[in-house]
């Protein structure tokens, strides 16, 4: 299985402070990795260094085997790769449709001159927003897909924030806490969809999740173990409920 | 070790092939301007029959040569500095000004070789100080409380400007009234005209300035409360806030033009100061002159690059009072910010508002307390500055932007960044005033000097791209730093020293001084990489920077060969200088002779620092055997270097002579007072150890006292203190035997020292019981109120003794515990609580006051009947009703014309959005219709200049809207664009017989504006693009300033007038304007049955014809930018406006889009510029003024709705009809028949009514009759004023009611629907056909070739976009 997404030695400090402290993993073509570990343990560093938000200070990032230092995020994006963000962050001034319809690649009309001339090739875009709604079908939250996203609860914030993701087709998906504020029963659906998009689709996702048992329970293939900023132990999920170390990373207050 | 001296010339090439492409043609350019600007005969790249030598030529050519040089040498500058890390990198930036200024130096002295002229330039060292801190404080004016504001409330507040004025105004109210000087005992006449008695009195100066910022203080609290806090309650962003103090500050300037007219004011607090001639001081100074280009004298002797004379400067009583005053005001700000409690506060709520309010801090109260000490000082300023600066109500806005600048290059909310960054701005300013007097006139531009008024600008843009978050930032970082590797603030005593000795020498240009002070910054150097790499114990040389190649080689010598190379590098530059000073001339062979020169010098120089460097190990040798030294051994050495010093000084002294024997034993001397003192400088870093035990050893007693004993030293150090300053008052006399008396004094002092100490030790304890800063202020003013006002009764005294009393906290705490107790026993009370709430249940207090002082005190029907509504409306039942059947009538009327779905959106839905503007636009139009005219063709001249006028204003909303509504750029440079392209179109377009005329066709010209403005929009993305919202604004504004005062700077930009004088463009042609005259007008007038006052048939004048292009054009771009903006890159731009990091995410290059962005805004403004332009016919520099144009955009673009290109029509014609309406108001004034004659009967009445009455209840007569002269009739108001704040007035309340403007944005909500056809490809084979006619119209218009290019660029743009379109769908289609 070639890997679509290669950490290698990976360090970030901040000022003095070191965040991530030489992690090295990688994520496998159809896998679904989940990134576990404690408050402050350096996941979304680590997530914000992959997707170009961050420059690493050591260490390589390699997405689909092209390194990807020093790359913006936007041609970190073009490599394939789509993340969201553990605060969800939509345009908020603009319908939950609307939000759907910006990520999508290729698009025609994103200058001035093709955006005047795709006025008179309407069928691209109608392709887009069917796909849009279809993607909020499957969400279940058709109903809000005219409401302003600042208008949105919490949860369906995230809905649209996952929708908003898969319409950008990735190959590598990067999810920070994807279920987060979500009622269990969608959260529930949520991820035995991701299940089935890897699973149909054959793309990668890497999914960072606090809630430990949340996600030994639902079927990811791998786990990696993050503690104070280093790669604890990478394993199956049977692997990681077993082992010692993260029983005590995750317990270690209480002792 | 490697041997690189073979490899050197192939390492360097090597090095060369490996920079990047941009580097490269950097340096190419760089060489080929220089070559360019030094033998203007004979050019390399831009030689005179290059390519584009039809375009540019004559001046322009000298003037790009010149900007290709400083901008290519400031790019690799540039580059350099950011390839350095970060240690080096804030020391290359603290270098950089010297950089840059050898840069510009080349530049000039090249040019004027080439030109065959010479320069002197001239500075005079006191009197560009002093200049320098003039204009610093009158930046600091505003930037104090502009600062102070940002950092608490996080806007750039316009009004701050305003606020100042009023402050000044006041000192003026203060001296015209004759009260003040009856209550200082005098007379009863305004202060300015009691009799001068030779004696400078301060009082009313005092008075003034505390009046002026209790008043003004209190102005910036009512604010405060009315505006912004009901901004911050809505959590509405900075640019919202900004925006309305924007309108606040057109409010307060409408008012003060009002008030007190267009005529300049200075505030004089004794006639005794007028005398300027007589109060001023005398410094004496140095004249520096700076000899550029040719520098031979016209006998022939060469003159050297340099030379200084004895000067004489004088300083006004004024002008100092006013630096002095406000720069103390600063420092006391910055003291007070980072000392006292309050300061603590604004600093939390600052950083982050909803913790400190966690943290039990009253946020309101501290933004009102902000907003208070922001306002006030910004008062009190005022004051100061006109003591100085004629006040006018336009010298706010004057000061404001470069104000602005300032902050911005200092940090937004640094308050140290802006004093910092206003010296350096001051500083900058006055240097390149003096020299662009200097240079100007030799170059045929003798008014370059209006430049230095874009000095901060200019320094600005520059600041920015090296630090993009400014200096205080710069500082902040550089500091931690160096807190990190425990090297302490920067200012530590040393730096300060060493600072004040740099300032020294420069005042003083002492050659000896500067060696000296070269000397210890060397050995500081060394000594901090030693003590920093290695702890104090073995000294580590790794870090001092070697040069590459030779330093290697230089390592392998013996330390005789590296004294023997320093010795001869030492002597080649000597050598060399000698001969290059002996062989200087002109020519060619002299040009190269120098250069040769020039190099070996430097090769001197470069192998004389090496071999210093390499010496390194040497100098261990010497340290580490004198660090095992013992103590007494070191205060030995210590001892003998201060003799040696001394010794030698002495006997240089005594031997001074002339003559070369003399010369030589000179430098022997210095040699030996350089050991002496280098022995010193060692032998006290040795010791230090012992210093720091002494130190300690102190701390450690200190510590240990208890507080009786801590309260007994104290005084007693006071006390020993004093006595020690009696005795030595007592004793002065002269005489060795005083000096060594004064010297044991001095020895004493060290009392206070200890007292210093002992302070700081428990300063917790002390400052709990002595608030120090009160105490410090009452001091000093009792100190200074005896040294300057002998006369005083100004109650300085008093006031000063009340502030140390209450400086003791048991006081200050007894009485205002006192104070809240009575207010918690009164709000205790259960009665007067339950009353309280009933009524304000029930009734908005402040209403109700406000509705009966309307009701009962104005004397006009009307006023007082808007006072009934209000005395109404705050009976809040009724209020709260009357709002609710609104929203209910809305809502039933929107259910009616909206289908139910869309109902809820109102008027952000599509058709409704659409039913709106048609509504307003319909009521407008009959508005603009029904306006009074006397006869028909005048009013078809002034509703053609309506429409005309409406488009331009449309066209740059559009503009702004893009920038600003879709992209979320702050743009406050509409009029930039707009500018760019009305001079470009006017220079082009002027005929070539008048002088600076192109002679080129309109089409082509106003085609080739747009591309130039938007090149300039896309160039303009690359250093904004990653700036903060308020730093675009600030960048943008300045941007159109600097094109302002180039216009009035420049020749270049001057068309159509023969005098020389004369500025702008005062020569259009109009499109199509001959055609117009010799067909139709005839026909169309008779047609629109124009007739003039006595009847007779007109031709229609050609502004009829000018509004239907205007109207063509506005609709073309509103079509063809409604279609951009609806596609995809709309959306990409919306959601880059919302959150620019998730865009990026999702693929979108944000620099790109907004470059495009910039790019097509620029292009559009620059076509509303020109038409704006065809019709005013001429363009002066004033029309770049933001106030008569980019703030009544912003107007529109508030009124009518960000975001919604529909609503920048209605917001455009409701600026535009407002316009209009005044000028008929004032034109109705005297015409009883207009039906504009009563209201501005009334307006005139209510205006003479406030100032007459109400005014002169707190104003003196004479303050009325300065302004509008003794004749009652006189009290006018210039309505050109009231409609200025009027716009304010209608900014702010559509910001606070309305925030999202009369037509709301439409959020797109597209359906999905089913059907998959493409059905509006005939659309698309219209327009490939009209674009052929277009290109066929072109080729019978403007000529065969360009014509037929067109059509060709234009159908191949058509069939590849179908043919993409079409493969996409495709694709599409497959998956």
């Amino acid at each position: 299985m070639s890997s679509v997404l290669k950490v290698t030695n990976l360090t970030k400090d901040f000022g003095g402070l070191r965040a991530v402290d030489n992690i090295s993993f990688d994520v496998g073509k159809g896998e679904f990795v989940g990134l576990i570990g404690p408050n402050g343990c350096g996941k979304t560093t680590t997530f914000n260094c992959i997707s170009g938000l961050l420059d690493a200070t050591k260490g390589d990032v390699e997405i689909f085997n092209r390194n990807s230092n020093n790359l913006t995020p936007d041609k970190v994006q073009k490599l394939g790769l789509t993340r969201t963000f553990q605060h969800t962050r939509l345009w908020r001034d603009m319908t939950s449709i609307e939000n759907l319809l910006i990520p999508p690649r290729n698009q025609f009309g994103t200058n001035p001159f093709t955006g005047f001339a795709s006025f008179f090739i309407p069928d691209e875009e109608r392709l887009r927003v069917r796909k849009a709604y279809q993607t909020l079908d499957e969400l279940e939250i058709r109903h809000m897909a005219h409401n302003l996203t600042s208008e949105l609860s919490g949860g369906q914030s995230k809905l649209v924030d996952i929708g908003r993701a898969l319409m950008g087709d990735p190959l590598l998906l990067l999810l920070d806490e994807p279920v987060a504020g979500v009622a269990g029963p969608l959260a529930e659906k949520i991820f035995n969809n991701l299940r089935k998009i890897v699973d149909d689709k054959g793309i990668s996702i890497l999914v960072i999740e606090h809630n430990m048992d949340f996600i030994l329970r639902h079927g990811v293939d791998r786990i990696v173990v993050m503690d104070q900023g280093r790669v604890l132990m990478q394993g199956s999920p049977d692997e990681v409920k077993d082992s010692k170390e993260v029983i005590e990373a995750y317990l270690g207050g209480a002792k | 070790m490697q041997n690189y001296s073979g490899n050197t010339v192939k390492a360097i090439r090597e090095s060369w092939n490996n920079l990047s492409l941009g580097i490269k043609f950097a340096w190419f350019l760089l060489v080929d301007s220089f070559f360019a600007l030094r033998l203007q005969d004979f050019l390399i790249f831009n030689y005179k029959g290059y390519p584009l030598s039809w375009l540019i030529h004559g001046d322009s050519l000298w003037l790009i040569q010149f900007f290709q040089f400083t901008i290519s040498g400031f790019y690799l500058l540039h580059i350099c500095i950011s390839n350095l890390d970060a240690k080096k990198q804030s020391v290359a930036i603290a270098l950089s000004p010297l950089a840059i200024l050898s840069i510009l130096s080349i530049a000039f002295d090249s040019l004027f070789i080439g030109k065959g002229l010479t320069i002197e330039m001239s500075f005079d060292t006191n009197s560009t100080m002093l200049t320098a801190c003039y204009w610093a404080a009158q930046y600091l004016t505003l930037a104090i409380g502009l600062t102070l504001i940002y950092k608490v409330q996080r806007f750039g507040n316009f009004a701050q400007a305003e606020i100042m004025l009023v402050g000044a105004y006041i000192g003026v109210t203060m001296m015209w009234s004759p009260y003040f000087s009856l209550m200082m005992g005098g007379d009863r006449v305004p202060y300015s005209s009691v009799p001068k008695d030779g004696e400078l009195t301060w009082d009313l100066l005092f008075w003034a300035c505390v009046l002026a910022f209790l008043l003004t203080g209190l102005l910036g609290v009512i604010l405060d409360r009315l505006v912004y806090r009901r901004f911050r309650q809505k959590n509405a962003i900075p640019q919202i806030m900004m925006i309305s103090s924007l309108g606040i500050s057109m409010i307060l300037r409408g008012i003060l033009y009002l008030r007190y007219r267009a005529v300049n004011h200075r505030f004089v607090t004794d006639p005794d100061w007028v005398d300027l001639r007589e109060a001023k001081f005398e410094i004496s100074s140095r004249l520096w002159r700076l000899n550029f280009g040719e520098r031979l004298d016209s006998d022939g002797t060469v003159l050297a690059f340099y030379n200084t004379v004895e000067d004489e400067y004088y300083l006004q009583y004024t002008k100092a009072a006013m630096i002095v005053g406000i720069f103390s005001i600063a420092l006391l700000l910055w003291v007070v910010l980072n000392v006292t409690k309050l300061g603590r506060k604004m600093r939390a709520v600052a950083d982050n508002p909803d913790l400190a309010a966690s943290s039990g801090i009253n946020v309101e109260r501290v933004h009102a307390q902000t907003a208070f000490i922001a306002a006030g000082i910004s008062g009190t300023c005022g004051v100061l500055l006109s003591l100085f600066v004629r006040v006018n109500p336009n010298l706010g806005l004057s000061i404001l932007l470069p104000s602005f600048a300032v902050i911005v290059l200092g940090t937004l909310g640094s308050v140290r960044g802006a004093i910092i960054a206003s010296l350096i701005v001051g500083f900058i300013r006055t240097v390149s005033e003096s020299v662009l007097i200097d240079v100007g006139p030799e170059l045929g531009r003798s008014s370059y000097s209006a430049f230095g008024e874009a000095m901060p600008y200019l320094f600005l843009v520059g600041a920015l791209m090296t630090m993009p978050k400014g200096i205080g930032n710069a500082i902040a970082n550089w500091e931690i730093e160096r807190a990190r590797s425990s090297k302490g603030t920067i200012f530590s005593p040393m730096n300060i020293f060493l600072f004040l000795l740099l300032v020294f020498c420069l005042w003083s240009a002492s050659w000896f001084g500067f060696i000296l002070w070269g000397i210890i910054i060397f050995w500081l150097y060394l000594f901090n990489h030693i003590t920093v790499s290695s702890s104090f114990s073995i000294p580590d040389f790794k870090n001092i920077p070697q040069t590459p190649y030779i330093g290697s080689i230089f390592r392998n010598f013996t330390s005789y060969q590296k004294g023997m190379v320093f010795a001869a590098a030492a002597l080649q530059i000597v050598v060399v200088s000698f001969l290059d000073l002996r062989t200087s001339g002109v020519g060619l062979a002299y040009l190269l002779v120098d250069y040769v020169f020039f190099f070996l010098n430097i090769i001197g120089l470069i192998v004389m620092y090496s071999s210093i460097a390499s010496y390194l190990p040497e100098i261990r040798k010497i340290y580490e055997p004198a660090k095992s030294l013992n103590s007494e051994q070191k205060v030995q050495l210590l001892v003998s270097g201060f003799l040696l010093t001394l010794v030698s000084f002495g006997v240089d002294y005594l031997v001074a002579g002339s003559g070369t024997i003399y010369l030589v034993i000179d430098l022997m001397f210095l040699l030996l007072e350089v050991s002496g003192i280098l022995l010193v400088v060692f032998t006290l870093f040795f010791s230090r150890m012992e210093l720091i035990g002494l130190l300690i050893g102190l701390d450690r007693k200190l510590k240990e006292i208890t507080e009786i004993q801590m309260w007994s030293t104290m005084v007693g150090c006071v006390v020993l203190t004093a006595f020690v300053f009696f005795l030595d008052e007592a004793t002065s006399g002269s005489g060795m035997i005083y000096y060594l008396v004064d010297l044991f004094y001095l020895f004493v002092i060290l009392s206070a020292v200890l007292l210093v100490l002992v302070i700081t030790k428990s300063r917790a304890e002390v400052s709990h019981r002595i608030n120090l800063v009160l105490a410090t202020i009452g001091i000093l003013l009792i100190y200074c109120e005896s040294a300057i006002d002998p006369q005083s009764r100004a109650y300085v005294t008093e006031s000063a003794f009340v502030m140390i009393l209450f400086s003791f906290n048991v006081v200050s705490r007894f009485v205002f515990g006192n104070l809240s107790n009575l207010r918690d026993t009164i709000n205790k009370n259960l009665f007067y609580r339950d009353s309280t709430a009933k009524i304000t249940e029930y009734f908005n207090l402040y209403r109700l006051l406000f509705g009966i002082i309307l009701y009962q005190y104005v004397p006009f029907s009307l006023i007082q009947n808007i006072g009934i509504f209000f005395i109404l409306f705050s009976f809040n039942p009724l209020a709260d009703n009357a709002s609710k059947g609104l929203e209910y009538i809305q809502r039933i009327f929107w259910e009616a014309i909206l289908p139910p779905s869309k109902a809820a959106y109102g008027r952000s839905s599509e058709r409704g959005s659409w039913f709106l503007f048609v509504v307003f636009f319909f009521i407008l139009c009959s508005i603009a219709w029904n306006l009074p005219s006397s006869t028909s063709q005048t009013q078809y001249i002034q509703i053609t200049r309506i429409i005309v006028l409406l488009c331009v204003f449309s066209i740059l909303a559009f503009s702004l809207n893009l920038h600003t509504g879709l992209t979320g750029m702050t743009n406050f440079g509409v009029i930039l664009f707009a500018g760019l392209g009305a001079i470009t179109v006017g220079i082009l377009t002027v005929p070539e017989d008048k002088p600076g005329g192109h002679g080129w066709s309109i089409l082509s010209a106003t085609i080739f504006a747009m591309l130039l403005s938007a090149a300039a929009g896309w160039f303009l993305a690359y250093p904004t693009a990653r700036l903060r919202m308020d730093y675009f604004a600030i960048v943008t504004i300045s941007l159109g300033e600097m094109l302002r005062i180039t216009m009035r700077a420049e020749p270049l930009l001057r068309a159509g007038t023969t005098s020389k004088s004369a500025i702008g463009v005062t020569l259009y042609p109009q499109p199509f304007k001959e055609w117009w005259e010799n067909t139709f007008d005839n026909s169309v007038g008779e047609y629109l049955d124009l007739r003039n006052a006595e009847g007779i048939l007109q031709v229609a004048p050609y502004t009829v014809f000018l509004s239907v292009l205007a109207i063509f054009l506005c609709l073309a771009v509103w079509f063809v930018l409604g279609l951009m903006i609806n596609s995809p890159w709309g959306r990409i731009l919306r959601a880059i406006r919302e959150d620019e990091e998730v865009t990026m995410h999702h693929g979108h290059s944000v620099f790109y889009q907004k470059a495009t962005s910039l790019a097509l805004g620029a292009a559009i403004a620059a076509l509303g510029g020109a038409l704006w332009a065809w019709l005013k016919m001429s363009i002066l520099d004033d029309f770049l003024s933001p106030v008569f144009s980019t703030f009544l955009i912003w107007a529109a673009f508030i009124v009518g709705g960000k975001g919604n290109n529909k609503a920048m029509i209605i917001g455009a014609f409701i600026i535009v009809l407002n316009d209009f309406v005044f000028n008929l108001m004032v034109l109705g004034r005297n015409n009883v028949t207009n039906e504009f004659h009563t209201m501005v009967t009334f307006v005139d009445e209510l205006f003479a009514w406030l100032i007459l009455d109400v005014m002169s209840i707190f104003m003196s007569d004479l303050s009325i009759t300065i302004v509008f002269g003794n004749n009652v009739e006189n009290v006018l108001p210039e309505l050109a004023y009231v409609k200025v704040s009027l716009i304010g007035l209608v900014i702010v309340l559509s910001l606070l009611f309305s925030e999202k403007g009369l037509l709301p944005e439409v959020p797109k909500r597209p359906e999905e629907s089913s059907d998959f056809r493409i059905d509006i490809y005939w659309l698309f084979w219209t327009l490939a056909l009209l674009s052929c006619l277009v290109g066929l119209w072109m080729v019978y218009k403007i000529g065969l070739m360009v014509g037929i290019i067109l059509a060709i660029i234009l159908l191949a743009l058509v069939v590849a976009i179908s043919h993409l379109g079409q493969r996409k769908i495709v694709q599409e289609g497959d998956n």
